[in-house]
């Protein structure tokens, strides 16, 4: 249900979960994390249970995260049966209960919940005195004089009346400055990663530093406050990567690599961890740009830190036919058509891939076609797979490269420290830019490095679309896709059209604005 | 000497430049070969990176007017742009009826087509391997089967350069 109601003026539209109560227990009931369900029985109902298949969701529709922390505060989440659910209503108490509370969800999908109280200002002219009695006439009782604004109060919604009528009443009077509903939630702290180069990662978090432009970056740290990539398979196509590196073996969950004999016939070998695999220096970076571990002490981070990663090395060689790549984009999709026993949790659900010729044309065969347009449309059990692909190096038109103009792919052109074009493909086919000038990865030799290309801003991008599947499981890759394109910045000091710029396309990815 | 030379993808004409006195062998079955400075000055507006990096890959380039006797030899194509690709023996051929595996293969083998991998990503989708009688190749046989209503696409397989962007 909805549940609209004005904050500084302005109106904010949250979701009520008919289904979920928040309980607060009083002090004297033990709560421990094995405890939970039984404690929740003697109110009457169940703990919801986690999502087994996602892991990050569970079943009443609650972020997970969100209910760890809520539940280390001392809140329990239940089903709504009917004596919780009247006690939520009307805030009413139940024995062994400080509080049972209704349970919102805001446009950001973050939790909220409900309390009896209300911050309500009335006009600075009255006394203290009558504006107490002001509250009092409104049925409110006041809790606190807030001191540091004039007749400033925490008050107390009356009980027996639902919480959203309540809010609703006290907003309709027309003598209060304002009136505004105290809502519980989580405030966490930003998060500012602690990998010891972290600080050279201009691309999550441009300081301005080494000639650069503040703000010029994806906006990561706002996102990862929100999701880190949790639950998301990102698979990438390359030559070769290192997959036990120091900062990437443990996000490594699957894959395999493709290899041609002299006589051209190609075969696939499945991922094992400890066996080889093709290697090499950009598959390495590739791949650190979109996965790289967060927090674990070493080189710096990708733009989702948790996401799962299918490494998928494709011709060690660079040389090969468009079937052996058609084979590796479909084996992204549905790695059964490799690998009979392939399990559904090795699906990707993000694709990238910066392969394929710089300032030349790039002619798509037929099979490689399919492929695309198989994986992107059967891809996450029909919902679609988001495929990214590199834009060529150099000021060509997307559009003599018919892999990147394609319907079904993402072309991603690079942006620089100062959140300028970096001298990308162009035209009506570049669907945007992330950073790819001078950024810093995860190299080949458990080693760090810096370097450039479109070919990395194209796993950065990835990585953001899975931060916003992270938050949005069922979206279609049309979704994702559109979502993406609306929220990039329109950086560049140049006149966009509908929406777009050749040389910029839809502008460079915000991944805050694309998680909200 | 070159000659132009077309076949069908993804439903339209392709034009190619068949390089005629360049041949690629891999690495080490020949004694005499060019190097890529010497294929680029041979074939003007080539590709540069593409060149080295075949090169690179294990690929030698040898000058004569027939394929090497005796060795595995590739022809050179030149795609739009200067981009180099090697001649196979293969084709990937997408057929239009939904014929059994066994039935699909009597079918290619009928025009000289030998099934080496059948394609999962897609229904009658295959890798097939030909043996062109003298004075054809793996281009015309494609485009023999292109024309058989049967087929929904006959393509040639070349080797290309999949750089790094």
């Amino acid at each position: 249900m909805r549940f609209t109601f004005t904050l500084r003026g302005k109106p904010i539209s949250l979701t009520r979960l008919d289904d979920v109560v928040a309980v607060r227990p009083t002090a004297d009931v033990v709560v421990t994390k094995p405890s939970r369900a039984a404690v929740l029985k003697q109110f009457g109902t169940v703990q919801a249970p986690d999502d087994a298949d996602e892991g990050t969701a569970f079943g009443l529709d609650l972020p997970a995260r969100s209910r760890r922390l809520f539940e280390r505060a001392g809140w329990l989440f239940g089903a709504a049966r009917e004596n919780l659910a009247r006690a939520a209503a009307t805030r009413t108490n139940i024995p062994g209960a400080d509080a049972v509370r209704p349970v919102f969800i805001d446009r950001g999908g973050n939790t909220l919940i409900g309390t009896g109280l209300v911050t309500v200002q009335l006009p600075p002219d009255l006394t203290e005195a009558k504006a107490q009695a002001r509250l009092q006439a409104q049925k409110l009782v006041p809790i606190r004089r807030l001191r540091f604004a004039p007749n400033l109060f925490e008050a107390r919604l009356r009980a027996g009346v639902p919480f959203t009528d309540a809010v609703a009443e006290i907003q309709a009077i027309p003598e209060f400055v304002f009136a505004e509903p105290a809502l519980v939630g989580v405030l966490t702290g930003r998060r500012t990663p602690t990998d010891p180069r972290y600080g050279d990662q201009w691309q999550h978090k441009n300081t301005g530093a080494n000639g650069g432009t503040a703000g010029a970056d994806i906006r990561s740290e706002a996102a990862w406050d929100r999701t880190r990539g949790a639950g998301v398979r990102i698979a990438i196509i390359d030559n070769g990567m290192q997959v036990d590196h120091p900062d990437l073996a443990a996000g490594v969950v699957a894959g395999g690599h493709f290899e041609s004999d002299n006589a051209g016939r190609t075969t696939f070998t499945k991922f094992q961890s400890g066996n080889p695999f093709p290697r090499g220096n950009h598959g390495t970076f590739c791949l650190g740009m979109a996965g790289a571990r967060m927090d674990n002490g070493k080189g710096g981070c990708g733009s989702a830190p948790e996401a799962d990663l299918i490494v998928i090395g494709c011709l060690n060689d660079q040389v090969g036919t468009q079937t052996t790549l058609a084979r590796a984009v479909a084996y992204a999709a549905d790695p059964t058509t490799e690998d009979p026993s392939a399990p559904a949790g090795s699906r990707a659900h993000v694709l990238a891939c910066s392969l394929g010729p710089n300032g030349a044309d790039w002619d798509l065969t037929s099979v490689l076609d399919l492929a695309l347009r198989t994986a992107a449309t059967n891809g996450r059990g029909g919902l679609g797979l988001p495929i990214f692909w590199a834009a060529s190096n150099g000021t060509v038109e997307v559009a003599r490269d018919e892999i990147c103009s394609h319907p079904d792919v993402i072309a991603v052109g690079r942006s620089n420290r100062l959140d300028l074009e970096d001298g990308s493909a162009y035209g009506p086919k570049l669907e945007f830019l992330a950073p790819g000038a001078e950024v810093f990865s995860t190299m080949q030799g458990g080693r760090y490095g810096v370097d450039t290309g479109t070919s990395y801003a194209c796993p950065l991008a990835a990585g953001v679309a899975a931060l916003v599947l992270a938050r949005n499981r069922k979206w279609t890759r049309d979704k994702v896709r559109q979502r993406l394109r609306e929220t990039c910045d329109k950086i560049g000091g140049v006149t966009y059209t509908a929406g777009r710029h050749d040389e910029y396309g839809y502008g460079r990815l915000n991944a805050d604005a694309a998680t909200q | 000497m070159s000659r132009t030379r077309q076949f069908q993808q993804r439903g339209k004409p392709v034009q190619v430049e068949e390089v005629g006195d360049l041949f690629a062998v891999r690495t080490g079955l020949v004694t005499k070969s060019l190097g890529p400075e010497a294929v680029l000055k041979a074939v003007p507006g080539l590709s540069k990176p593409a060149v080295d990096a075949f090169h690179d890959a294990g690929w030698e380039f040898v000058r004569s007017p027939e394929p090497p006797a005796g060795l595995p030899a590739a022809k050179l194509y030149v795609k739009s742009g200067g981009r180099p690709v090697l001649g196979t023996n293969r084709l990937t051929v997408k057929l239009a009826t939904d014929l059994k595996p066994a039935d699909a293969e009597v079918f290619l083998a009928r025009h000289g087509g030998k099934v080496i991998d059948r394609l999962k990503f897609a229904p009658n989708l295959y890798q097939v391997a030909v043996d062109p009688p003298a004075g054809k190749d793996a281009l015309d046989v494609a485009g023999e089967l292109a024309a058989d209503p049967a087929v929904e696409f006959a393509e040639p397989e070349f080797l290309e350069v999949l750089g790094r962007r």
